[in-house]
């Protein structure tokens, strides 16, 4: 009798196998994680009275697990900031939503999102400091606006509790045009203020990037320098740090290496990508960038005596 | 007064062995208990998921024991016939109907009181210890919550006390809902008085709700938590006053 049984089971157990594969396939579990459906914030914020709370906090996971997706590119970012615009909606204090999103969606290049995301935190959020300071890198990194970058770095540094080194930060790009430097500075900056593993992981990959734009700036203009002093470019990158131009050659962020070609560019083995920021949309009736106010214009000057 | 507490007696017994209300408080404590492993999921803000959780359970489950014991503790009676010895008795309808409501809160308090043991307990095990927890907010939710019970086994007992326990279960949820909508109401109609009145008939149940302030850690002011509390006991005895009255006239052939 024990026999059959075990048998019968091991006869059922391949359908049944076989069964769950095709179920589970058809639930869409082995595509990227997904949110079918998103209410209306607003609406549902009216319609859970007494349970807004644990609904943004349900919708909050159903974020984290977005985010935390291994294969993001099949399925791409559209529905993040839908997702983080329900969260804060129904719980206008979860700064995580905002500082997250905010960062994420800047690393997906869904700037307009990431800055829309933001600026809601700092309206009707918590008003971390992280927020206009990450506004100051949308502009700064991303739009090469540094006239915007400015002055969200000047708001972040004015904001209570910031770092004490946001102040200078903000001075830096005022007076100069902003350099692949200051981007990383800016980044390092940001890390400090994530105070979590997925904000700290985003931002690790694009302090890569400025990493790499950093040290494409540096050696491009070793490279000039050695031109100039020599009438004709390196054969090789090495050649500039015996020149003395450089006091070693820089470690490439993605694991890979620089290289020079034979009209002498530098290049990147793993990721050779030159960041041409772009041009910030602006207001037409200031021609300043977008949410950027201009300074109260200085009081007049006092008529000279006429000699 | 002994009459009413012998009541109460028989009613607490009672409702202990009830499976509906166990099976209620079981499901509470299980998902207090999972809210720790539901926080694994998020980053950075995992005592918020911990707090929300555990006290939403209570909530809701709390509220859930509230509508169906006292929905069914008259109605039920009546029903079952079980009602017709006690009144033979010298025994007043109002002091039944008393010792029933009583008997109903003790179960009540009693269960959230292990409701709010288990979401300390996690919250403790979480933060790694009681001092880390604040202490003062999470008293303020759980006597908030406790006041809500009160106030919704006050309605279970009047709708109890005219119509049978379905009906009186069904009302009893809906207007313990729309007690959580007490505030738009007064918002919503802010220029109409007459309207706006329909608020003090539905029972404040947002204003003792206190789930944020735990989740934010922020403090309750006393007075705005005793106004609340206070509020919460008048409603309930507002509703308890208006059942007796009820059931004193009810014709019971």
């Amino acid at each position: 009798m024990r026999g059959v049984v075990i048998a019968a089971a091991l006869l059922l157990a391949l359908p049944l196998g076989l069964a769950a594969r095709r179920t589970l396939a058809g639930m869409g579990v082995d595509r990227p994680y997904d949110v079918r459906y998103l209410p209306d914030p607003k609406s549902l914020r009216f319609l859970s009275p007494g349970l807004q709370l644990t609904i943004a906090n349900s919708y909050w996971l159903s974020t984290v697990q977005y985010i935390g997706e291994r294969r993001p590119r099949e399925r791409g970012m559209e529905k993040l900031f839908p997702l983080a615009d329900l969260v804060t909606t129904l719980d206008p204090r979860h700064g995580y939503a905002y500082q997250t999103a905010g960062i994420v969606l800047s690393g997906e290049g869904r700037l307009e999102e990431s800055d829309r995301i933001l600026r809601a935190g700092i309206e009707r959020g918590p008003g971390w400091w992280s927020y206009p300071l990450y506004l100051a890198f949308n502009a700064f990194f991303y739009r090469g606006d540094t006239e915007a970058a400015a002055f969200w770095a000047e708001r972040a540094a004015r904001t209570p509790g910031a770092s004490t080194n946001l102040a200078g930060l903000a001075m830096t790009m005022k007076v100069r045009s902003g350099s692949p430097d200051d981007a990383v500075r800016l980044l390092l900056e940001l890390r400090e203020a994530a105070g979590d593993e997925t904000t700290a992981a985003a931002l690790a990959e694009q302090l890569k990037l400025a990493v790499l734009q950093r040290d494409f700036a540096r050696l491009d203009a070793a490279v000039a320098r050695y031109r100039e002093e020599r009438g004709r470019p390196p054969r090789a990158l090495e050649e500039l740090v015996q020149a003395g131009l450089l006091p070693a050659l820089p470690e490439e962020p993605y694991g890979g290496r620089y290289y020079l070609d034979v009209s002498g560019v530098v290049h990147s083995s793993a990721r050779d990508q030159r960041f041409k920021p772009q041009e910030p949309p602006r207001d037409p009736a200031t021609n300043l960038p977008v949410g950027v106010k201009r300074p109260p214009a200085p009081p007049p000057l006092a008529p000279s005596p006429s000699p | 007064m002994t009459a009413i507490l012998a009541i109460a007696g028989v009613t607490v017994r009672d409702a202990l062995r009830q499976k509906l209300a166990v099976n209620l408080l079981f499901f509470a404590l299980a998902l207090i208990a999972a809210s720790l492993t539901v926080s694994e999921l998020t980053f950075g803000e995992q005592y918020r998921i911990i707090g929300d959780l555990a006290l939403s359970a209570a909530g809701i489950f709390g509220t859930l024991i509230a509508v169906f014991l006292g929905a069914g503790l008259v109605a039920g009676d009546v029903q079952r016939r079980t009602l017709y010895p006690i009144v033979a008795k010298p025994v007043s309808r109002t002091s039944y109907l008393l010792g029933r409501y009583l008997g109903l809160v003790a179960t009540l308090l009693l269960n959230l009181a292990v409701m709010a043991a288990a979401t300390v307990g996690v919250l403790a095990l979480y933060r790694g210890g009681l001092g880390a927890l604040p202490g003062r907010t999470l008293a303020a939710a759980f006597l908030g919550l406790a006041v809500q019970l009160v106030a919704v086994g006050a309605i279970a007992i009047l709708f109890s006390s005219f119509t049978n326990t379905t009906l009186a279960a069904i009302f009893t949820l809906a207007l313990a809902v729309s007690g959580h909508f007490a505030r738009d109401v007064f918002v919503f109609w802010r220029e109409r008085p007459l309207l706006r009145s329909l608020g003090l008939v539905l029972p404040n149940l947002a204003a003792l709700d206190f789930k944020v302030a735990v989740v934010y850690e922020d403090p309750v002011p006393g007075s705005q938590l005793l106004w609340a509390l206070l509020g919460g006991l008048l409603y309930a005895a507002c509703a308890t006053s208006l059942a007796a009255a009820v059931f004193a006239r009810r014709d019971l052939r």
